[in-house]
Parts: structure tokens; C-alpha cells; sequence
């Protein structure tokens, strides 16, 4: 019955054009106050305070500001002209550069939405100017940032790992594989798009001798050392996965300030920008958090397993019936809600199933991360629509192909679980 | 009336400015911390503690003005289809419900941070910060947020903005 | 009938949730099924620790486990139980519970709130990337604390206690951003920590209960007779709990030795520096608290003979 309710009222409060984040508290209040007797208010407020005051989320709004710094750099026009020369004769040309930034960014990001904000602030200007498909730059954005989860660190894999005793270590192995072959088939579709219908992209720059494309590479230097700086801070002890963002923050002012480009008035640019989509971003994320608090009061992830439990499915069936399941509530969820929330109630249904706890923890990044290019309230979406303006409903059908993919790519791992667990059976 | 439209867009603005500054604090205090951890064994117990205080006034001081520029994110489908005097009708009923929640999302904070004062809650990091404080802060925020909510009821009441520019969605809404 | 809702912070396998589950099965059964618990484990209800007392108080959720050192923000008087060194064992902290369990109830009542057991965590031990041989070890070593006992004390030794959300705390075990961190054997195994650290010190020097809350109007809201029958439930229940969480200790040791962890009882040299540290913290504590925290502290050595 319940279940019924909030999914009317989350038709009712998104679909008549109420800002998502507040029709995500609507959503969370009715449920509440018609099913439970409990001072929901007092929920709500705990909540978004607990919510917003995590310091795990510190990096997301200073991996923005880091992103705002570099836009009014050089280092966009660097990147493209380093990268040409390498990937221009390949179908699909420079659209990979998201895909290969994001997979590069994913290694310095714990989040997704914090990736694809990073890397679409610098690529969708120069995408669009160069006379790029719209489509499918904002689509391979979307997706491309998915794999900011996927590729350790990962904050949605310590959260998993500290819930079910599975080692950090060993899912962060795990992740590296599958995050990218996720990557390669995301190219790979940009490729067949492109050969299909070559008008996606401009026409081909003229073959550049290795000697000038060797020179290309110089160009990517900059950006090559504010990657090892962010990586290498972590890796190397001096911060942890969340402090990390402060140097890549401190890297992007030494880049404008070695561009000549560092002014009072670029910060405040920087600074303003930064706030404007942390906000954004902010509201929505109280409002989807306090949703997945109200979801599991009202027991219906415990509902939900109970109903699979009794289908006594054979494993495989199994997968597909939660591969829906998350699909369904990462339209409206975040992933590491969506996963703190249900797993309770999954794992032991997977664990029974004997699947494999580590892979369990990689698949269900994965489909968290294909809630976040999901309408209605997907992360990734709201933050390239933020980028360039374009309506939510443009940016989810570009991104409708790439959750194909990932979906596709879901099967495969099933189908062949050594692509994940064959890393950290090594390690 | 004016008046009152002034002082939401004012507000807004100081909430954004007192974002931007939490969240240039939040740089300062990482980078301290780093440097003081990685270089002069020596750690600063308030950081962690601050960094969510800081965090939250970064991700909502700026909401009211986010909202004033139509950045938060709607899902306007039905109202991109409905005939001008229709999506007209249908926003102000938006925002009228949009009006209510933000009232009730910041009598939430307010409650929380009456009863921290009441029960004189104290944070239990060893800074014991009374937590009444920064969850006033956060309270001031939405109280913002819930004011620049209704200037723009007021405002489509008052046909002080065309209605159009906010549901075609040209600018990103 | 009542159906209550029951927020755990621990994941699924932690021995405090398997506790949980049981108390709520024994209790729909003394009831016969006029009370029905629905346990919501792994953090879902997003209730964190250090808000449980407020959430419990204000009936957000009727029932939510707490880790006793977590609440004295609300609570300071919860705090005596983890003074560093002042329980040595179970034993110790069963009498410490005898003289202060009607404190910690009576803070905890003024907050409407009603005690249904404490189980004690097995003792915080310090697990370290480096030997820690002498006191010099602690000089400068960045050790993860998560509450002001702790903090002081590790500060007294010279070391330097570092604060970090959750889960930064194993990458930077990993990487060595800590060199160190305190937690429990079974919290150290579950997470695997033979994969950042070599050694684990038997040092016991802090300890911490939880506590079972439960929203005093959702209580006075059962029949007498359901009521008396659930407080005879949980008075049998406890001790096994105890018992339970006494022999996790065992357990996760043999694990951490298995997974290469080097676990040994701490030189008398370091015990003695340790000892020595944590005689300060203790009378900066009594003086936040007041001076039930010295009677309380002083009755109980006298009756463990200190
Ligand atoms: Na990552
Ligand atoms: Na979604």
C-alpha cells in the first residue's frame, strides 16, 4: 500500500514541475505522515543536517571549485590540443576525451557527479565550439563520470565494504577491470555512432606527423601534474580520499596563476559558479537522502526482499529481478542511499544465491551508477544540465544509449564474474 | 512590494556570499590540516568537526539565490506542453507548494536547533561546540530559501517576470 | 498492538545486530505478538550515533543502539565508563555497571528515554603500522580517535590523535596518512586490518558499552503485563549477551593472527607510560562531569582494590 502512495505522490510532485529537491522531501513527508506515526519533521531536520554535514562529501563541492578554477585556464584548449593528434583519426575523435579524462579523474574522485562536473566543465565548451554532436558529448559525459565509483577509490565501495566485512582493498581491485571495460565500451559505442553517421562529428583533421604529435604532448603536461598531485597526495599518505580535492583545488590555482590568468576577479568567478552548483546539487541531495530514510521507515526495501525471497528464483533470475529492482529506485535515488538502504535486505539474498560478496559490491556500483543517468533525478543528468542549459529530458535520451551499455555491461559481468574477481584473487 | 522583492534578492545574495566564504574556510582548513598532519606531526581536532559545519553553509547559503537565477532543477515536461495560461497556472501552483515545503523544511531545522538549545546539546567531538549555533546558521539559510521562494510567487502573481522565460527553459532551468 | 522501529548503526554480521534480532524475536514472543520490532540494521534509518539519544528522545525512531560514548553530548556522565585505564576486564566493567548503570539510566531518563540492556564492546585495543616498544613509539604517531577521552589521553603520550570521517580511516591505514588507529579486535577483523597493519597491542585501555534506547511514551504505551514480561526478557538476555560479546574477542584474534597480524600484550614499559597518561584524563573528565563522576570513580576502586 505504501509503496502505491509514494510512487503516486512521486508522480504528482515531480511530474508538475516542483524543484526536484523539494519534491523529494514531498515525496518522503506524505509517505511518512499517512503510514507511520512518528514526528516526521524532526526526522527531516535531523536528517538534513546529518546529511549535509558529513565531511565525506567535502570533496564534491571542491572538486567543483577546482573544475571552475581550470575552466578559466588554458588547460581545456591544452588538453584537446595534446589529445588530437591521438584520438582525432579514430571514429568518434575527440568525444573520447571525456571518456579517457573521466576514466583519468575517476582515479582522483571518489564520486561520480564530482567527475563529470570536473571533466564536462572542461570538455563541453570545447566540444560544442569544435562543432561536436550535443548529444553525444552531454551522453558520454553522463555515463563517462559513472566511473568515478567504479575505479578506486571509491566512496560508494568503503561504504559497502565497512557494511558487510568484505576488504576495501580487495573491492578496490576489484573495481579497476570492470571500470575499464566499462570505459572501452563506451568508446566503442562512440565509434560505431560515429561510422554510422560521420556527420556527428567535424571532418577529419589532416594526419599530424609523429614529430608534431610527439610536441602535442607537451601540452598535456600541466594537466598530467595536477592529476599525479591529486593521486599521488593520496597514495602517497600526505591526504585522505577527501582532503584530496583541496590539492587538486591548490593544483588549479598554481596552473592560473603560472597562466597569468589568476585575478581576484577570476576567483570570485570560480567561487560563484562553484556555490551556485553546489546548492544545486545540495537541495537535491537532502532531498533524496531524507527519501531513502523514509523509504526504508516504511519497510518497503524489506517488502520488496521478502516478495523475491518468495519467488525462490534460480540465481540468475535472481540478478535480473534486483537489476530491475535498482534500476526502478535508482530513478529516484542516489547510489550510496539507494545502497545503504537496500542492503540489508539484498545481501543475504545474494549471499544465499552464492554469489560472490566482492562481486555483489562492483555490480551494485554499477547499477547505482546507472541510477545517476536516470530520469528523473539523476546526479550525472543535473550536472551536465547545469553545464550547458539543455533541457533534462535532452540530456536523459543522450544518456539512454549509455545506460544500455552499462546495462549490457551488468549481464556481462554476471555472465562472467572472473572479469571482476580475477584482480583481486591475484592481489 | 518592491520593497519586500528587494530585500529577498538582498538576502539571497548575502547567503551566497557567506557560501562562498564557507566554502573558501573549507579549503584553508584542509590545507592547514595536510600540512600540519603530513609535515609537523600535529592534527587540528576541530577540522573534521568544522568541515560539516562549513559544508553544509556551502551546499545551502546559496540555494535562495540559486533559486532567484532558476538553477535548482525541475522536471518540466508537462509544463513545456501546457498552453502559456495553463503552465502559468500550473507554476504558481508549483510554487505555491514549493512555498509550503520550504516553510516546513525550515521550521524542521529550527526545531532541530531549538531543541539542541533547550537540551543543551553539545557536539561530542572533543571541541564540544553547542550545536544550537551552526544549526541556527543552517536554519537562516532556508529561512531564506523559503522567502526567495515566495518573492517568486510574488512575482508571477504580479507578472513581474514573464512567466515564459522561467518555462522555456532557455537558460537551464 | 505496537510495532516498533529499531535503528542498528552496525552491519548485518556485527555480533550487537545479530543481539538485536534476537531481543526482537523474544520479545513479539513474551508478548505474543502484541509487540512486533522491525530491526533496520547497516545505518538505513540514517540515524548516526551521536544523534541517538535525540532521535530516540523525540520518538523518531521508538528503539536505536548507541554507543554509550557517543551520547555524552547529551549525556556527559556516559563518559566514565571510557576512562582510559580504568577497567582492566569484564569482570572490572561489570562492577563499574553495578555502582553507575542507575546514573547512566537516570541521565538518560531525563531525556525520556528507558534502558532495556547495555553490552559491552570488546576492550579498544591499539593497532599499529609500526612496533611500539617503548613510550618514544607513541611520539608522533598519527593515531584515529573518534572521541574526547581518547583524544587527551593519546595527546598525554605524545602521540597525535587525528580525527577523520569514517570512511577515510582504511585508505589512510593504506597509504599511511595514519600510522595507527584504536577499535575493537572484532571491528578489526571485520574490516581486515592484517592487510594495513602489522601489529595489534592487547592493550585494553579503553572501554565502551552500548546501550539498547527505547522511547519512554512508546514503552508506557504496553500493557503491565507485557511490560514486566519484556523486562524479564532483556534481564535474561543481557548476561548472554555479555557472554557473547566476551567470546568475540577470542574469535577475532585467532582471525587477525591468521591474517598475518602480529598480536601481543604491550611491554610493562609502555603499560606503565600508558597508566601513567591516563591518570590526568581522568580528572579532567571528573571536572566536566562533576563529582558523581569521582564518587562513582572512587567506589569502584575501592572495590576492585586499586
Ligand atoms: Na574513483
Ligand atoms: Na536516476
Amino acid at each position: 500500500m505504501a509503496i502505491w502512495i509514494v510512487i503516486l505522490s512521486a508522480v504528482l510532485l515531480l511530474g508538475s514541475s516542483l524543484w526536484v529537491g523539494l519534491s523529494l522531501i514531498g515525496i518522503g513527508v506524505i509517505g511518512l505522515d499517512i503510514f507511520k506515526q512518528m514526528p516526521v519533521q524532526r526526522l527531516l531536520g535531523q536528517d538534513v543536517w546529518s546529511s549535509l554535514t558529513s565531511p565525506e562529501l567535502v570533496a564534491l563541492p571542491l572538486f567543483i571549485l577546482m573544475g571552475e578554477i581550470l575552466f578559466h585556464t588554458r588547460l581545456a584548449d591544452q588538453l584537446f590540443r595534446g589529445l588530437s593528434p591521438w584520438v582525432g583519426w579514430l571514429p568518434g575523435k575527440l568525444l573520447h576525451v571525456n571518456i579517457l579524462g573521466s576514466t583519468v579523474f575517476a582515479a582522483a574522485s571518489g564520486s561520480s557527479a564530482a567527475t563529470a562536473a570536473t571533466i564536462g566543465k572542461i570538455t563541453l565548451p570545447e566540444l560544442r565550439q569544435r562543432g561536436y554532436d550535443s548529444s553525444l558529448a552531454m551522453g558520454s559525459l553522463a555515463a563517462a563520470g559513472a566511473l568515478g565509483l567504479l575505479i578506486p577509490p571509491s566512496l560508494v565501495l568503503i561504504v559497502y565494504g565497512v557494511l558487510t566485512s568484505v576488504s576495501v582493498l580487495q573491492l578496490f581491485a576489484a573495481g579497476i577491470v570492470p571500470g575499464i571495460l566499462l570505459a572501452l565500451c563506451m568508446s566503442m559505442y562512440v565509434i560505431l555512432r560515429d561510422v554510422l553517421n560521420p556527420s556527428l562529428t567535424p571532418a577529419a583533421e589532416p594526419r599530424i606527423p609523429m614529430r608534431e604529435r610527439l610536441k602535442s604532448i607537451l601540452s598535456l603536461v600541466p594537466l598530467f601534474l595536477l592529476v599525479v598531485l591529486v593521486i599521488g597526495s593520496m597514495y602517497a599518505g600526505y591526504a585522505t580520499p577527501s582532503e584530496a580535492a583541496v590539492m587538486g583545488v591548490f593544483g588549479s590555482l598554481v596552473i592560473a596563476g603560472a597562466q597569468r590568468v589568476l585575478t581576484v576577479s577570476l576567483l570570485v568567478k570560480a567561487i560563484d559558479a562553484s556555490v551556485r552548483t553546489s546548492s544545486m546539487i545540495g537541495l537535491i541531495l537532502a532531498g533524496a537522502l531524507f527519501l531513502a530514510k523514509a523509504l526504508a521507515f516504511l519497510s518497503i526495501p524489506a517488502q520488496v526482499g521478502a516478495l523475491v525471497e518468495s519467488m525462490s528464483l534460480s540465481p540468475i533470475a535472481l540478478i535480473c529481478v534486483l537489476l530491475v529492482f535498482y534500476v526502478v529506485l535508482g530513478c529516484f535515488l542516489d547510489g550510496t542511499s539507494m545502497i545503504v538502504m537496500t542492503l540489508p535486505v539484498t545481501f543475504p539474498l545474494i549471499v544465499n544465491a552464492g554469489y560472490d560478496p566482492i562481486w555483489f559490491g562492483v555490480f551494485l556500483v554499477l547499477v547505482a551508477e546507472m541510477g545517476a543517468i536516470t530520469p528523473p533525478v539523476g546526479f550525472n543528468l543535473f550536472v551536465v544540465q547545469n553545464l550547458t542549459g539543455a533541457k533534462l529530458g535532452d540530456v536523459g535520451r543522450a544518456a539512454l544509449p549509455f545506460f544500455v551499455v552499462m546495462l549490457v555491461f551488468a549481464m556481462f559481468i554476471t555472465i562472467f564474474p572472473q572479469v571482476v574477481l580475477w584482480l583481486p584473487s591475484i592481489t | 512590494m518592491t520593497l519586500f522583492l528587494k530585500i529577498a534578492d538582498r538576502l539571497a545574495l548575502a547567503g551566497a556570499i557567506i557560501a562562498g566564504t564557507c566554502l573558501c574556510l573549507l579549503v584553508v582548513l584542509d590545507s592547514a590540516e595536510i600540512i600540519l598532519r603530513s609535515f609537523f606531526s600535529s592534527s587540528l581536532s576541530f577540522v573534521v568537526e568544522y568541515n560539516g559545519y562549513l559544508l553544509a553553509m556551502a551546499f545551502l547559503g546559496g540555494t535562495a539565490r540559486t533559486f532567484r537565477e532558476d538553477g535548482h532543477i525541475r522536471v518540466n515536461m508537462l509544463i513545456q506542453q501546457l498552453p502559456p495560461p495553463a503552465a502559468r497556472v500550473l507554476d504558481i501552483g508549483c510554487t505555491i507548494v514549493g512555498f509550503g515545503l520550504s516553510v516546513y523544511l525550515c521550521i524542521a531545522m529550527c526545531r532541530l536547533a531549538y531543541g539542541s538549545y533547550a537540551h543543551d546539546t553539545l557536539s561530542f567531538f572533543p571541541s564540544r561546540t553547542p550545536l544550537a549555533y551552526p544549526q541556527a546558521a543552517v536554519s537562516v539559510t532556508l529561512a531564506i530559501l523559503a522567502v526567495a521562494v515566495l518573492a517568486r510567487l510574488v512575482r508571477l502573481l504580479a507578472n513581474d517576470e514573464p512567466a515564459g522565460a522561467a518555462i522555456t527553459g532557455e537558460d537551464g532551468i | 498492538d505496537e510495532s516498533w522501529d529499531m535503528a542498528l548503526p552496525w552491519g548485518v554480521n556485527e555480533f550487537h545486530t545479530v543481539d538485536a534480532k534476537r531481543f526482537a524475536e523474544v520479545a513479539e514472543k513474551v508478548t505474543e505478538g502484541r509487540l512486533t520490532i522491525a530491526v533496520h540494521p547497516g545505518g538505513a534509518l540514517g540515524i548516526k550515533g551521536p544523534e541517538t539519544v535525540r532521535s530516540v528522545r523525540d520518538g523518531v525512531v521508538p528503539m536505536a543502539d548507541a554507543v554509550m560514548l557517543q551520547t555524552v553530548g547529551e549525556v556527559p556522565i556516559n563518559g566514565v565508563e571510557s576512562l582510559p585505564y580504568l577497567i582492566s576486564n569484564m569482570d572490572d566493567l561489570k562492577t563499574l555497571h553495578s555502582i553507575a548503570r542507575q546514573d547512566f539510566e537516570a541521565g538518560l531518563a531525563a531525556h525520556n528515554i528507558k534502558v532495556m540492556y547495555m553490552v559491552p564492546w570488546p576492550a579498544n585495543q591499539i593497532f599499529s603500522k609500526k612496533e611500539l616498544k617503548s613510550p618514544e613509539d607513541f611520539k608522533g604517531l598519527k593515531i584515529r580517535t573518534s572521541d574526547s577521552n581518547s583524544t587527551l589521553f593519546f595527546e598525554a603520550l605524545g602521540a597525535t590523535p587525528v580525527q577523520m570521517p569514517i570512511a577515510d580511516v582504511l585508505p589512510s591505514l593504506a597509504s599511511g596518512a595514519l600510522d595507527a588507529t584504536m577499535t575493537s579486535m572484532t571491528t578489526a577483523a571485520d574490516q581486515k586490518y592484517w592487510e594495513f597493519l602489522s601489529y595489534g597491542y592487547l592493550t585494553s585501555h579503553l572501554w565502551a558499552s552500548n546501550a539498547m534506547l527505547l522511547n519512554m511514551d512508546a514503552w508506557n504505551r504496553l500493557s503491565p503485563e507485557d511490560q514486566t514480561a519484556l523486562d524479564a526478557a532483556s534481564a535474561e538476555l543481557e548476561p548472554q549477551f555479555w557472554a557473547v560479546s566476551a567470546g568475540e574477542d577470542e574469535k577475532a584474534i585467532a582471525k587477525l593472527r591468521e591474517g598475518g597480524m602480529t598480536v601481543e600484550a604491550p611491554s610493562a614499559e609502555l603499560i606503565e607510560a600508558m597508566q601513567e597518561a591516563a591518570k590526568p584524563v581522568w580528572d579532567t573528565v571528573i571536572a566536566k562531569v562533576g563529582p558523581r563522576a569521582q564518587d562513582i570513580v572512587d567506589t569502584y576502586l575501592a572495590e576492585v582494590g586499586r
